[in-house]
């Protein structure tokens, strides 16, 4: 198990440079820097940009380095934490990237959580009720869950939210609380603007979800241990989810590992629509701007994020199935 | 030891004698057809894909007409007057700062079918036949319209005067029919969506198609090779599927010069949608290979003498086609939902083309949808087209492979 | 004419009217499928004699497994009991047909683990791969015989040591798939005895095993019967495992039960033509090379198909046209303790033939001499 451990976090490492060097290289390899933009602007506001200016501003930046040399001098100080400058905002990446990625994590991270707390009961009410009403009516709506692209969700929720029940969004506390200091009220209060956001980003992993869930579950209901089960005299309910849904869960661990980038891309775009301060409007901003650190950052940060999402799968399906857990 | 069993083992029971006598394709086919909602998913996806095809014949207008008499007109009301099928001509008012619209149904004009109207192309053959279209003038104004009261403070109403009121009706041109509504430069959203439909309906195929091939050849030499370059490749999948989708779309879509020629930009928009979809499809196809390798025919064919090619081609690729059929049908879907985002975002597809996702990014602002929800409606063929193709995905997966999950 | 080794058996008990267990009467079980409505089990009767071992023969998809967990009321999803009685006579209770309780009750649950065991074929799956050994026996205990868990365990210890395997302190935190396939069929019996049913209900327990921990298996099965006293409905395809472990034996056919009889009256002189048909196809030690291993004429019928008349008619060698393919025999008593569905043993009417009819019957459709059927090549 440690062995195993070792060897997930050493493959996590190798797999985390070299999603650094192709972010790296996917950003930074077309023509035009954010230099470029940064003169255009300059002129636009009238200033007189010299070519020996130009110049200088190049070999400050680096401009016309290598590729290689410009990786290195950003790695190398990237693993300090300086993860170099915007040079659309003048302002250090990290502290640009600070705050937003973790709205993103709790984000993602809550979405999950609400995804797998539907997708599980409502997968095993759907399979333990095969052909039932509800169960066509569950059917439906995770085709249509995941038929739905999530900005447009984003949208329409947008809509009814503002429409019918008055709520601010695209803000993630109410005016009172806005320059508060943290409290438990300010909490709420931002849970209460958050819930929306969550459910949104959650809908397609949901849907997802509960039909794998549906699909191993009727698997599982046929296998022979679930029979074993019964004849002991076990009572329906304790056969589904203590021996069915235990065994029925393996593949959807497994499934985290797709569900993930979903999730993520579906934080991403959701906090555009919505104009949440996480990592996705600043990042398309950035692309858009040819920031190149700052896209190049946060695209290793929510790469990352899903690596390390995919490694705590791992230890799940470990402590799941000790066939995993005892190799 | 004697068993029951060898007593009913030369019996061939009638089920694997019928098991015999049709091949995979057609088991194949039969299962599909029982399953009603794959079917429905595939009448259905048929049909988008003929409209598509026919697209400007069924568009009253080109596409990219504008008239600014006709900003952001509500769907035009078809009524059954004078015994046809009639619209009546619309008045166009500021008010509140907000083009509103009136009818006037005594005027109305009949909606004629296979009519003439502007001129398009389908497949090269030059056409100007139209499904329908409105042709006739309104008969002259002989009663004043009713007009909604300007609120007296309005000062747009007030600065226009008491003609707030264009001219329209009095037009030397047929009234329009915007069947769904019309945007914010007065262009039809029918005919914006049918055209839109060619590119979001082939986008998403063509990907695939191209990751198809490419998952196919790298799937297939990965699983029959084995070895280093398996390796190689599957630490290479690894690293692509450890990256966000839609970020890394985004990435890439970000570095296509915006000024680029339509057709090209196309290709280009395929082509980063199947950067992701190939690594799925290529594990896939090398979990099938690989355990085809290990099957006694091949190991004849080997023994036989045919070469590494022959086998993969003749023996292999065969074998593993119903699968890459069904694995790609259910990518379709994650590829056409990608472009609609990216071109949402501003970084796919971007006007003058068409698609559903340049439409839908109309709609970004709440308030423009909270005054004209048909800016909306976009979004109803990406949704029906995304679940049909997940009806057919099923419903081949389930004829394919009946004993998997 | 069988030379199968079997150890010696008392009288041959018969089942009509004895002490039984369970006596199962005219059971259906239907599945309706999207391709229309299986008739797995037609009309079985059958009955276990108390202490005593009935084994269950006949070809594959006959519906032997289908009965054992029809008995249960654990028939899978799209099959559904449609007629018939299961009645059990527990030790010490009145009896009771258990397909008056509805299939989740309480009171079926009572009876299940309980009451009748079940161990199955493929002892590789049978075990959830979740939970230890341990956790899974002391849950039928704590469900049935106490509630309290150092109790139970200490219960399933017992059991375990019971079965024979080694250190079962070490099973409790063990892990099915840790084990072999031998071993877990041992534990597999001990979680079906833990609560000392009247009846076990062994789905082919050994058919997946190799021919010396079968061997052990039985062995273990029969010791165990002998300790608790139980009654085994022993389902297998293996005709030497019948005449080691069975005191009764029902032949299957389509669903229903052709013959019952002890087991030296079924290898001595078996009735039906089905069964005949089954003896001949074992391999005799000792008659010479000349006899190549018989197989069964024809083939089994469509799952869907209905046929009128014997089911076996169209392969049986016996079959009297007018007869055979119009009326339904229905499963009675023969002559001498046994119990036959064919015409050749009792009239269309019902009352029972003379031997000698049946066997002018059998040289005459067959044209060969002898009390034996000489095989159609
Ligand atoms: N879930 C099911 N759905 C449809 N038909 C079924 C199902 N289970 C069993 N059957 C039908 O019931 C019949 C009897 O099956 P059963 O498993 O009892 O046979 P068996 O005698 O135990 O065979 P084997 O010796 O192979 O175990 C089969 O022919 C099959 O067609
Ligand atoms: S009833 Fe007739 S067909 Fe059936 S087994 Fe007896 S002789 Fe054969
Ligand atoms: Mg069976």
């Amino acid at each position: 198990m440690i062995t195993f451990l070792i060897r997930r976090l050493l493959f996590m490492v190798v797999t985390v440079i070299f999603i650094s060097m192709i972010s790296f290289v996917l950003i930074e390899l077309p023509p035009g820097s954010a230099l470029d933009a940064k003169l255009q602007q300059f002129r636009s506001r009238g200033l007189n940009v010299t070519s020996d200016v130009v110049k200088s501003l190049e070999e400050r930046y680096g401009i016309n380095d290598p590729i290689y040399k410009k990786y290195w001098k950003w790695i190398s100080h990237a693993v300090y934490g300086d993860f170099g400058q915007s040079f659309y905002l003048d302002q250090p990446v990290s502290s640009l990237i600070g705050s937003r990625i973790w709205f993103s994590i709790g984000m993602s991270t809550a979405a999950l959580l609400f995804a797998w707390l539907v997708a599980i009961p409502v997968g095993v009410y759907s399979a333990t009720h095969r052909n039932s009403l509800p169960d066509y009516l569950i059917t439906v709506m995770q085709f249509l869950g995941v038929a739905i692209p999530e900005f447009l969700l984003a949208i329409v929720l947008m809509f009814i939210a503002s429409w019918y029940f008055g709520v601010e969004v695209g803000v993630l506390y109410s005016k009172q609380y806005r320059d508060a200091p943290w409290s438990f009220g300010k909490l709420l209060d931002l849970l209460s603007h958050l819930w929306l956001p969550v459910v949104v980003i959650g809908t397609h992993s949901t849907a997802w979800l509960t039909r794998v869930m549906r699909a191993n579950l009727l698997d599982v209901m046929g296998a022979q241990y679930v029979q074993t089960a019964r004849s002991k005299g076990l009572g329906e309910r304790a056969v589904v989810w203590k021996h069915a849904v235990r065994n029925a869960l393996h593949p959807l661990v497994m499934a985290l590992g797709a569900t993930l980038p979903a999730l993520i891309s579906g934080e991403v775009i959701v906090s555009i629509v919505l104009n949440l301060p996480t990592t996705g409007p600043l990042y398309v901003q950035a692309l858009i701007n040819k920031d190149m650190y700052l896209a190049i950052t946060f695209l290793l940060f929510l790469s990352i994020l899903l690596v390390v999402g995919n490694l705590l799968a791992d230890l799940a399906l470990a402590w799941l199935d000790p066939r995993v857990r005892l190799e | 030891m004697a068993t029951v069993e060898a007593v009913a083992a030369s019996q061939a029971s009638a089920s694997t004698k019928i098991a015999e006598d049709v091949s995979q394709w057609t088991l194949m086919r039969w299962r599909f057809a029982r399953n009603r909602l794959s079917l429905f998913g595939l009448i259905v996806l048929i049909i988008l894909y003929l409209v598509a095809a026919i697209a400007p014949f069924l568009a009253p207008y080109p596409y990219n007409a504008i008239d600014t008499e006709y900003i952001h007109t509500p769907p035009t009301p078809v009524r059954f007057l004078n015994g046809q099928l009639s619209i009546c001509p619309l008045t166009q008012f500021m008010r509140d700062f907000r083009w509103e619209y009136t009818e006037d149904c005594d005027r109305a004009v009949p909606i004629e079918f296979m009519v003439r109207g502007h001129p398009y192309t389908i497949f090269g053959v030059p056409f100007e036949t139209h499904l329908f279209g409105v042709t006739q003038l309104p008969p002259p104004k002989t009663t004043p319209v009713r007009k909604p009261e300007a609120k007296a403070d309005d000062p747009l109403a007030a600065f226009m005067g008491s003609s707030g009121e264009s001219t329209m009706a009095d037009a030397t041109q047929p009234p329009r029919v915007f069947l769904l509504g019309s945007d914010i430069q007065g262009r039809d959203m029918l005919s914006r969506i049918l055209e839109g439909s060619r590119i979001s309906l082939t986008i998403g195929l063509v990907g695939v198609a191209l990751s198809v091939v490419l998952g196919a050849v790298l799937g297939t030499a990965s699983g029959y090779l084995g070895g280093l370059f398996d390796d190689l490749v599957q630490r290479f999948i690894e690293i692509i599927q450890s990256m966000p989708t839609l970020p890394l779309w985004a990435a890439i879509a970000a570095a296509l010069p915006p000024t680029m020629p339509v057709p090209q930009r196309y290709f280009l928009i395929t082509i980063i949608l199947s950067f992701v979809s190939w690594t799925g499809l290529a594990r896939q196809v090398r979990g099938k290979v690989m355990g085809y390798s290990s099957l006694d025919y091949i190991a004849a064919a080997r023994l036989a003498g045919c070469s590494h090619m022959r086998i993969i081609l003749t023996h292999m690729l065969p074998n593993a086609s119903s699968h890459i059929i069904v694995v790609s049908t259910l990518a379709v879907p994650s590829a056409i939902l990608g472009e609609t985002a990216l071109s949402f975002l501003g970084l796919g597809m971007l006007p003058p083309a068409v698609s559903w996702g340049v439409l839908l990014r109309d709609a970004q602002q709440i308030q423009s949808i909270l005054l004209h929800p048909w800016l909306l409606i976009p979004a109803l063929p990406i949704i029906i087209t995304v679940t049909c193709y997940q009806f057919l995905g099923d419903g081949l997966r389930d004829a394919a492979d009946p004993y998997s999950g | 004419m069988v030379t199968i080794a079997r150890p010696p058996s008392g009288a041959g008990t018969t089942t009509a009217g004895g002490d039984n267990v369970i006596d199962v009467r005219n059971l259906h079980v239907e599945f309706h499928t999207s391709l229309g409505t299986v008739r797995a089990v037609n009309g079985v009767s059958l009955g276990v004699p108390r202490g005593k071992t009935l084994g269950v023969v006949g070809e594959s998809g006959c519906g032997k497994s289908v009965t054992a967990f029809a008995i249960m009321q654990l028939v899978a999803t799209p099959g559904v009991i449609t007629q018939g009685e299961v009645v059990l006579h527990a030790r010490g209770k009145d009896p009771v047909n258990l397909l008056t309780y509805a299939k989740g009750s309480d009171d079926m649950r009572a009876v299940r683990g309980r009451h009748i065991g079940m161990i199955f074929q493929e002892p590789m799956t049978a075990l959830n791969p979740c939970y230890t050994i341990g956790n899974q026996i002391a849950e039928a205990i704590l469900l049935h015989r106490t509630k309290d868990h150092a109790q139970a365990d200490a219960m399933t210890l017992e059991i375990l040591s019971r079965v024979g395997l080694p250190s079962p302190s070490r099973l409790m935190t063990t892990f099915p798939h840790q084990l072999s396939g031998g071993m877990r069929q041992r534990a597999m019996i001990a979680l079906a005895l833990s609560c000392e049913p009247d009846l076990l209900l062994a789905d082919e327990p050994t058919t997946a095993l190799d021919v010396t921990t079968q061997a052990q298996i039985l062995d273990v099965m029969r010791e165990l019967q002998e300790h608790i006293g139980m009654s085994i409905m022993f389902v297998t395809h293996n005709l030497g495992v019948v005449a080691q472990m069975c005191d009764e034996v029902a032949v299957m056919y389509l669903g229903r039960i052709v013959e019952q009889a002890s087991v030296d009256e079924l290898f001595d002189s078996p009735k039906h033509p089905y069964t005949r048909a089954l003896m001949r196809s074992i391999p005799q030690l000792g008659s010479g090379r000349k006899g190549r291993l018989e197989v069964i004429q024809g083939s089994i019928p469509g799952q869907f198909s209905k046929l009128a008349g014997c089911q076996f008619h169209p392969r049986c060698p016996d079959a009297m046209p007018g007869i055979c393919d119009v009326k339904s025999p229905s499963l009675l008593p023969s002559g001498d303790g046994a119990q036959v569905s064919c015409f050749l043993h009792h009239d269309p009417s019902g009352s029972p033939r003379s031997p000698e009819a049946v066997v002018a019957h059998a040289q005459s459709a067959t044209g060969a001499g002898g009390a034996t059927v000489s095989s159609p090549n």
